[in-house]
């Protein structure tokens, strides 16, 4: 029975490799080189390019999505590092110690909010706020940041996607961190306090040196989250056609994203290749969820991950 | 002799259980100011109190009066206060980082100093446990890969950089094998020309080495000290029996 | 105070305030950085549950709807009868391999892999296995969009939680006490039913409950195994699409329609408050079980024997009995 798991990855990766392959070949590097994802006149009888059948038009191009992805999961890990870092410190060492329990439970509920919700909630509060007052400050202010000089055009985008999904993985960040925290030695910790450090060198030393490992993989662990992340993320990021983001304020289409929404019309195009194309973009986006969840793993050691395994990961 | 400091009616509650119980004690500077007693007894709490660790236990109420140089415990600064009260723990906890990183520890996040003091300063403290010569090649080595007798005598280091008023060592040779015990007994007996030691232990014959001034504790409070190690003055039938288990 | 070192250098002491600033500094930042994460989730709760309950009322609860029109009735069961069926698949070998999983100390590196095969499934992005889903179960299975299609993907999604949940329910339990009852010459099915599994209950439950509340708010699985149905139930097993609350809060949303607005309120409302429960049993039923006892007095009692406490119930005269049975 403990086979079962393995049993249904290997049935998942050779089916959607077998599905991709068509596409594999029929796209070559332009795949990842070119941003024109074009699903083809489907109203027109299905044309012959380089030995496959494809309507006429059809190009797949996933440059958008796969930048899109990084960009939204680079922005999630760059704001929920720093916070789950403060909030495992004011948890741990700052806030007395009956108050960790029921602190870390409600953060750890953010894990469990399902992404519709968050997408909910992104739409009805986050993108307003975003466009009326956020952003435009943002390009106001700070246009010499490079990336933040630009027009804000709507409030979904990178910076809705990148904060909708820094909600998502902050828990699972903080947990690996709380736990590292907690599992840190006592000796180390009293040795440290008793040199003279301050709670927060106390915290600074654990995070970047005695639980540097936990610390990196639960970062790792979140961004392979994010990576993978879909319905809050289709539903706040502005669902962009074959057009790269110009600046922070653009709209964007994830990989995740793109699958679902492309997913409608290849189902009902004959010739299978727009099929294909989502199995290749499925196949690319669990390769490197995969890699980077195997890294976070890898980097965090099973100690690290003990007792918070129970959460969304 | 000079005093250090006087512990008055101290008092250690851990909200179910009286850890100590109205203790006096004095310690006397530039002395090895032994205290033994039974294990569970209060021992290692009271340490604790003395550099405030335990108010990183928020479960424990600590009430009493403890002067040090004359000014309450509580009216220390706990960094400045753990500055001059270094601690050696019971089993050697070397930080997973180098030797030399290891000793410069507590240099590095208290004082501002130029990397050559620090040099000169880890040097200082690591002939001090008589450990330079024994590492000076490879100071960049992982403190981990050190024997547990050379882990100790580092940690002594790592505190005595510091240069501490007091050093306060918890049954630091408790997981040593006996030949490193011996040499941190010799140690310690050499401390006690430029620091004040307080030096816990349930070995009586260790406290018959190396004690100029020996507190025993029974039960969370003092019930017996005296110059060397020889009480004459126990009336409880329960901790003269505890002697005598001790002597044998 | 020394204040120097051994060749008269004095050593300049940092000033106690900047570095007890830096540790202030650090103390109202993370205050700020928690109150901030605690003030979203105020918001999320606030606006999702203000927005349900100003919208909801008896008739859209009980009735069938297509997400612009109508109730969210088939929404609600569909969802349930969704997870139950995910449960269906993922129960039996989540438990299963777990107890393979603590027994196999032989082979330890298979186990390894086994374990890190686990893992890395809950990495697998849901999407990925609703287009698996859609491509292997509704085409090449021909199961059509249905409950078993969708039941399967949200199976493959909790089986890996229920497995490592369990195993580490296993884990906990007192090696001494497994390795005493090897000794007193049980096997592995006396040490399986008689220790691991009574003891473990309580593990196992809330790793259960953790599954069915990620599964009740997952939406990229079922998009296209579940698909859809707008009226009403699904007919069948096989080749009859599903309703589910969080397409309610998906397509509703995407509508143009106030009323459409309102039902996904309405859904997400529903969802958030479920999931929340079920959170908060799962991490608290230590809690849970004493304030039922307190509340419902022997009612409690009874309730709390089957569903939360059962386990340390159990465990007592399971190890009890089963003690005194192997030393006779």
């Amino acid at each position: 029975m403990s086979l079962v798991p393995a049993f249904v990855l290997i049935t998942i990766l050779a089916f959607i490799l077998v599905y991709a392959w068509p596409s594999i070949v029929f796209n070559g590097t332009t795949f990842f080189t070119s941003y024109i994802w074009n699903v083809g006149i489907s109203s027109r009888p299905p044309v012959m390019v380089r030995g496959f059948l494809v309507p006429p038009n059809a190009s797949f191009g996933a440059l958008l999505f796969i930048e899109s992805t990084l960009l939204s999961s680079g922005l999630a890990i760059l704001i929920a590092f720093p916070v789950s870092f403060l909030v495992s410190l004011s948890v741990e060492l700052y806030l007395p110690g009956r108050a960790k329990r029921p602190l870390v439970s409600l953060i750890e509920l953010f894990a469990g909010i399902p992404s519709v919700v968050y997408g909910l909630w992104g739409i009805v509060v986050l993108e307003p706020l975003l466009l009326h007052n956020i952003e435009p400050w943002m390009s106001a202010n700070l246009y010499f940041i490079p990336g933040f000089s630009g027009e804000v055009l709507t409030g979904s985008g990178i910076i809705a996607s990148g904060l909708i999904l820094s909600l998502m993985i902050a828990p699972i960040i903080t947990s690996v961190m709380v736990n590292s925290f907690d599992s840190a030695p006592s000796e180390i910790k009293q040795g440290l306090v008793s040199l003279g450090a301050t709670k927060w060198e106390l915290g600074k030393y654990l995070a970047t040196g005695y639980s540097r490992s936990s610390t990196y993989g639960g970062a790792l662990l979140g961004l392979g989250r994010a990576l993978g992340e879909t319905m809050a993320v289709l539903m706040v990021s502005g669902g962009i056609v074959n057009v790269l983001p110009t600046s922070i304020y653009s709209g964007i289409n994830t990989m995740a994203a793109a699958i679902v929404a492309y997913l409608d019309s290849a189902i009902g195009q004959g010739t299978g290749i727009n099929l294909s194309a989502l199995a290749e973009l499925s196949l690319f986006l669990l390769a490197i969820s995969l890699v980077v969840n195997l890294l976070g793993r890898r980097i965090a050691g099973r100690g690290a991950l003990r007792g918070v395994e129970n959460d969304k990961f | 002799m000079e005093k250090i400091v006087e512990i008055r009616d101290l008092k250690v509650d851990a909200g179910k259980k009286e850890i100590i119980k109205g203790l006096d004690m004095d310690i006397y500077a530039n002395r090895v100011n032994t205290i033994v007693g039974p294990s569970g007894g209060g021992k290692s709490t009271l340490l604790r109190c003395l550099n405030r660790l335990t108010d990183l236990e928020p479960g424990l109420k600590v009430n009493g009066k403890v002067t040090f140089q004359g000014k309450d415990l509580r009216d220390y600064d706990d960094v400045e206060l753990r500055r001059e009260i270094g601690m050696v723990f019971q089993r050697p906890n070397p930080f997973p980082m180098s030797i030399y990183d290891n000793v410069a520890f507590g240099l590095r996040i208290q004082a501002k100093v130029s990397k050559s003091v620090i040099d000169a300063m880890v040097r200082d403290a690591l002939e001090e446990v008589g450990l330079y010569d024994e590492v000076k090649d490879n100071l960049k080595r992982q403190a981990s890969t050190l024997s547990g007798g050379q882990q100790q005598r580092l940690c002594i280091a790592r505190a005595l950089i510091l240069r501490p008023k007091i050093l306060m060592m918890d049954e630091p040779t408790s997981s040593l094998d006996p030949v490193s015990k011996g040499r941190v007994e010799d140690l310690i007996r050499g401390l006690k020309e430029k620091y004040t030691v307080i030096l816990v232990t349930h070995d009586m014959s260790q406290a018959r080495k190396v004690s100029d001034y020996t507190n025993l504790i029974y039960n969370g409070k003092t019930v017996a000290s005296s110059e060397g190690t020889e009480f004459s003055d126990i009336e409880d039938q329960e901790v003269k029996d505890y002697l005598g288990e001790l002597a044998e | 105070m020394i204040n120097s070192d051994m060749h008269g250098n004095e050593i300049k002491w940092k000033r106690r305030s900047s570095r007890k600033a830096r540790d202030i500094a650090a103390r109202i930042l993370g205050y700020l950085a928690l109150g901030f994460m605690l003030a979203i989730l105020v918001s999320i709760f606030a606006y999702i549950i203000k927005g349900g309950a100003a919208a909801v009322s008896w008739n859209i609860l009980t009735t069938y709807g297509n997400t612009s029109d109508g109730g969210v009735l088939n929404g609600i069961i569909g969802t349930w009868e969704l997870v139950g069926m995910g449960l269906l698949f993922s129960l039996i070998p989540g438990v299963f391999g777990a107890i393979y999983l603590t027994q196999s100390v032989s082979r330890k590196h298979v186990a390894d892999a086994m374990r890190l095969f686990t893992d890395v499934l809950t990495s697998v992005p849901s999407i990925v296995i609703g287009l698996f889903g859609y491509l292997v179960l509704v085409i090449k299975f021909n199961l059509g969009y249905s409950l078993v299609a969708g039941g399967l993907a949200l199976g493959i999604m909790m089986l890996p939680y229920i497995m490592r949940i369990t195993e580490m329910s296993f884990r906990n339990i007192q090696r001494e006490q497994v390795m005493n009852a090897y000794a007193l010459g049980a096997d592995n099915v006396n040490v399986t039913t008689r220790i691991l599994l009574p003891q473990a209950s309580a593990g196992i439950l809330s790793g259960i409950l953790l599954a069915i509340s990620i599964a009740a708010g997952e939406t990229a699985q079922l998009l296209y195994t579940a698909s859809f149905n707008s009226a009403g139930l699904p007919s069948g097993l096989t080749h009859s699409p599903v309703g589910y609350l969080t397409y309610f809060v998906w397509n509703g949303i995407n509508q143009p329609s106030a009323y459409a607005h309102n039902l996904a309120f309405i859904s997400a409302m529903i969802l958030i408050i479920s999931v929340t429960v079920l959170i908060l049993i799962s991490k608290y039923e230590d809690v849970v079980g004493r304030l039922l006892r307190r509340i419902l007095g022997p009612l409690g009692v009874i309730i709390n024997r089957v569903f939360v406490e059962a386990p340390s119930e159990k465990e007592d005269k399971g190890t009890s009995k089963g003690e005194k049975k192997w030393k006779k």
